[in-house]
């Protein structure tokens, strides 16, 4: 009787209760569709740091994590022990690849111009499959074919003035001092999303790498999973392999390398955070007003029902009800729009400019997160209770012999 | 018409067998800005348990006022009343509230049904009121009997605005009536009904007063309703002038 009672208090007043509930649902599906477009940017951010640098889990010699910053040569995996964990990796769940990298640094010189970049010995044959968010701009890949074939950033090219087909000198140190230095043809301009990855990175084929570095050693090994959901659970299974079969190695995965990615997620979850509260408070005055108005309205007929014997307290609980189906109502309406309208715009796309510290502009979509479409309710609703108990508390003081006279 | 009263003093009226209302020494103020109203002075008054009391008199003189004070609504500025056995003023908000609910019946001028209630839930209204409500089916059958003895079944299902206003005051009285008070209120509750209507209204409280024994108080402006009552109480300027009974 009381839920009846309230929801056709609610409908009494249809004109304005339709705005009531208009805000509230439109409220819910903002944050929804909000929350959804700052997820998509998150998951893009996070898969281009993946998929474009630093795959899922990374394996070490163990130390490497500790002490490569000052000797990035003296904890290395040898060729036999990489054979040995590709081995493994391959009767492991979730594992989809796995590839061998070996980072360096040096001096590229074209035209009369050095300058520093930061070199990545990659199998050249798996090295899109890695990357599959790094684009090719100009030229073409790296290939197994031409050992000597390198790509460069598109930073790093247009620092040098160099271009795709054009021939270049790299000088480095190897391992041991002594310096090295080798012509290679750059094979093509990559565009990886990342301003400061792009800005000093080449890429060579991991052979070639080993031998300007006479080295026979890489340093990691890079492990591509099925889905970056199953990240944890992978690396548990990893380390387990890793423990029986006595290898002495150690590994990270991709948060503790997406610093960026990080900052991001901290600096957009506050911006949701203020979003939800200038959401709440929109949904609170709407609520506030109506239900004031409503109990202005109907001052007689709470004077009755006091009058005949409702405690204030039951007023009370009315009024509160009604507030609670308001938000419940305007809740699930905004749910669906959201829901509804993010799949509209997904389907569509919305073109936006690069984010920031990328290069890329990019097509935004609706990423639907069942736990922002529940949030996004649960504010809908409480908020819509919270407001009600002002209005209901009002409600329950009125005295009834005033409330009776009210006309 | 000219009533005749006779004063009926205190010693008098505590002879009434069995007292269900009880005033003593009430007295009713209001402060409109910084006027000083005495809307009752001093009024003392027993009614009796099955009485049929019309309480008559001018504008103003204060029978809602009486009347409200009566049903619990209000509460006096000084003097003491007691409905059924119970000292009114030592009681909570809440337990006037339940009070009301168990005891007290009431019927309003302008009907005050719920709006969103159909006939029979405005009826069945006050049973969710009591401190032990019966069960849904019960209350089914209680809401439909009330209304077969009210000639207004067929209204069950229609909500108020539907309704005509003798309708409307049918079922306002079957509200009243359903949780079987002590006691029913009525501020003159036949005039917002054209005269013929009102005496209808009338007639069906008396009948009930008649066969279930329950103590209506009605106030009333209609002299010919009047001679309806067994008992008159005349206000004037918040004083009983006299109380006629027959
Ligand atoms: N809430 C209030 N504030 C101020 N004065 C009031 C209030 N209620 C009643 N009064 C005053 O108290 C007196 C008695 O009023 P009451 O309503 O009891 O008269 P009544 O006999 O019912 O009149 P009527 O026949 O017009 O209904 C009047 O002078 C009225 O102005
Ligand atoms: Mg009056």
């Amino acid at each position: 009787m009381q839920l009846k009672l309230a929801c056709r208090n609610i409908f009494r007043n249809r004109r304005r209760t339709t705005l009531t509930l208009l805000a509230i649902s439109f409220g819910c599906a903002s944050l929804i569709i909000n929350g959804g477009i700052i997820y998509f940017i998150f998951r893009g951010l996070r898969e281009d740091a993946i998929h474009g640098r630093y795959g899922h889990v990374q394996i070490y010699k163990r130390g490497y994590i500790e002490k490569h910053q000052a000797q990035p040569f003296d904890h290395m995996i040898s060729n036999a022990e990489f054979e040995e964990i590709k081995l493994m990796l391959g009767g492991l769940s979730h594992v989809e690849e796995a590839t061998g990298r070996l980072e360096f640094a040096g001096l590229m010189s074209y035209g009369g111009k050095n300058v520093s970049f930061l070199g990545y010995g990659v199998e050249a044959d798996k090295d899109t499959r890695f990357n599959t968010m790094l684009s090719i701009v100009e030229g073409e890949g790296l290939s197994a074919q031409e050992p000597r074939g390198v790509i460069l950033g598109k930073g790093l090219a247009a620092r040098l003035q160099i271009r795709a087909g054009d021939f270049a000198t790299l000088l480095m140190n190897t391992h041991d001092g002594d310096y090295n230095a080798v012509d290679v043809r750059v094979r093509g301009i990559f565009e990886g999303g990342l301003k400061e990855f792009d800005d000093w990175v080449m890429k060579i084929p991991l052979e070639k790498a080993q031998e300007l570095l006479a080295l026979n050693e890489i340093q990691s090994v890079v492990v591509l999973l099925d889905k970056t959901e199953n990240t944890e659970a992978a690396k548990e299974l990893l380390l387990d392999a890793v423990a029986r079969r006595n290898l002495d190695l150690e590994m990270t995965t991709w948060p503790e390398h997406a610093l960026f990615y990080n900052q991001v997620v901290s600096m957009f979850g506050k911006e949701l955070d203020v979003v939800k509260v200038i959401i709440s408070i929109i949904v609170i005055l709407s609520i506030i007003n109506s239900l004031t108005m409503s109990i202005y309205e109907r001052t007689r007929e709470i004077g009755a029902i006091m009058a005949i014997g409702a405690p204030r307290s039951k007023v009370l609980r009315m009024f509160v009800l009604e507030g609670l189906v308001f938000g419940v109502i305007g809740g699930l309406i905004g749910v669906v729009a959201g829901i509804g309208i993010g799949s509209v715009i997904s389907y569509i796309g919305i073109p936006m400019p690069p984010p920031p510290a990328s290069t890329r502009p990019f097509i935004a979509q609706v990423d639907i997160i069942p736990a922002v479409v529940f949030s996004s309710f649960l504010i809908a609703v409480s908020s819509s209770v919270l407001a009600s108990i002002y209005p209901a508390y009002r409600a329950s003081r009125l005295r009834i012999v005033d409330a009776l006279r009210y006309v | 018409m000219r009533i005749l009263m006779r004063e009926i003093d205190d010693r008098q009226s505590a002879l009434v067998a069995e007292s269900v209302v009880s005033l003593r020494g009430v007295t009713k103020i209001f402060h409109a800005g910084k006027a000083r109203v005495v809307a009752l002075k001093k009024i003392s008054l027993e009614i009796g348990a099955g009485e049929f009391a019309a309480v008559v008199g001018p504008s103003g003189s204060g029978k809602t006022t009486l009347l409200n004070l009566i049903g619990c609504l209000d509460q006096p500025d000084s003097g003491s009343i007691v409905i059924d056995g119970l000292e009114v003023e030592r009681l909570s908000s809440r337990a006037l509230a339940s009070l009301r609910a168990e005891k007290i019946g009431l019927i309003f001028q302008n009907f005050n049904l719920i709006p969103v209630l159909s006939v029979g839930e405005n009826v069945e209204y006050p049973l969710l009121l009591r401190s032990r409500p019966p069960d849904k089916g019960k209350r089914r059958w209680m809401v439909e009997e009330i209304l077969v003895e009210l000639g207004i079944e067929s209204l069950i299902d229609r909500r108020p605005n539907e309704l005509s206003g003798g309708q409307c005051q049918r079922a306002a009285i079957a509200r009243a009536l359903i949780t079987r008070p002590r006691i029913v209120l009525a501020d003159e509750p036949t005039s917002s009904l054209d005269s013929r209507t009102g005496a209808s209204i009338l007639e069906l409280m008396k009948s009930l007063n008649r066969q279930r024994g329950v103590t209506f108080i009605f106030s009333t402006h209609d002299l010919k309703l009047v001679e309806m009552a067994d008992r008159v109480i005349e206000m004037c300027d918040g004083e009983i002038q006299g109380s006629l009974s027959w």
